[in-house]
């Protein structure tokens, strides 16, 4: 069994399925929620998700945010990004900081 | 804010030791919170950076994709992948930081293996799609990792910070207030058994 995990739309999750990563197709919501269970149940180490599926699984993902593992990534889609995972990075610096001392940086 | 407590000698060492035990959990806590943020802040940039990359690889590497399946059948295409030889094999581990737990995966990646696929009924665009992936996976489990332990410090950090706040600004204050007003009163009932006694004294002497 795989320890790897890729949910999202078909298109961007098939082809990962030469490497031996487990492709989870999912086309609405409760496509994308059913295939998390399942994907945590199998006990993958990293779940990747696209945008997409992580808005519609959000809940569910939360409750392994405290946890080491599983790890659940965000990863553009065939669509491209629109940035989901790097507004996540600035919510936790501004949450531990206190500032978003990234986006600071970037406007020097 | 004053803490409840009658003002006797007991409660009064009770608080000062109590006061020296928040004094000491604050040091504690600062230098805990003064770690944190130091590797905070470490792996914080480098993950924004990979992110970034990965984002840009992953997206020239899906166009790829895209046109390579225009090229070939649904069917085709699950049998090529399906029979793909180039496992990624993955270890995943804890690694201690602090009292935290973050993930280590250690990767197992056949660099130059071949896909496992016949070349009669599968395209250039598909091999070349893949070969795109297969650059870009082993920074994707980074990446992972990464973001992972981006988040686990943050939640920590926040959460000391609080503890380091609360006792800073909350608990310390409160304490030395009461040790301060004990104190003040003690005095007053000194000097009140001083008056007292030599108001008796004066009352004695006069019979």
């Amino acid at each position: 069994m795989s320890k790897i995990a890729f949910i999202g739309d078909r298109d961007s999750v098939w082809g990962f399925k030469a490497f031996g990563i487990a492709a989870f197709p999912a086309a609405g919501v409760e496509e994308a929620r059913d295939a998390f269970t399942v994907a945590v149940r199998q006990g993958h180490a990293i779940i990747f998700v696209t945008e997409d599926v992580y808005e519609a699984c959000s809940e569910q993902i939360a409750e392994y945010r405290d946890q080491a593992l599983p790890t659940v990534t965000v990863l553009p889609s065939v669509r491209g990004s629109r940035g989901v995972a790097t507004a996540e990075i600035h919510k936790a610096v501004s949450a531990a900081v206190g500032a978003d001392i990234l986006s600071v940086s970037e406007d020097n | 804010m004053r803490l409840r407590a009658n003002p006797n000698r007991m409660q009064l060492l009770r608080l000062k030791r109590r006061l020296q035990l928040a004094k000491r959990g604050h040091k504690l806590l600062k230098d805990k919170q003064e770690e944190l943020m130091r590797r905070f802040l470490g792996v914080v940039h480098r993950a924004r950076d990979l992110r970034h990359e990965v984002e840009g690889e992953l997206a020239v590497a899906h166009k790829a994709f895209v046109s390579a399946r225009f090229e070939m059948s649904g069917g085709a295409m699950e049998a090529a992948l399906a029979f793909s030889q180039r496992i990624v094999k993955l270890q995943p581990s804890r690694e201690q930081i602090m009292n935290l737990r973050v993930p280590s995966f250690a990767v197992e990646f056949p660099k130059d293996a071949e896909f496992g696929y016949g070349f009669s009924d599968t395209t250039a665009e598909l091999d070349n799609a893949l070969e795109l992936y297969a650059r870009v996976i082993p920074r994707l489990m980074r990446l992972a990792e990464m973001e992972k332990s981006v988040q686990l410090i943050a939640a920590e950090l926040e959460k000391t910070r609080r503890r380091v706040n609360a006792l800073e600004h909350i608990l310390v204050p409160n304490l030395e207030e009461t040790i301060r007003f004990i104190g003040d009163r003690l005095a007053e009932m000194e000097r009140e058994t001083s008056t007292r006694l030599m108001k008796i004294k004066d009352m004695v002497r006069e019979h």
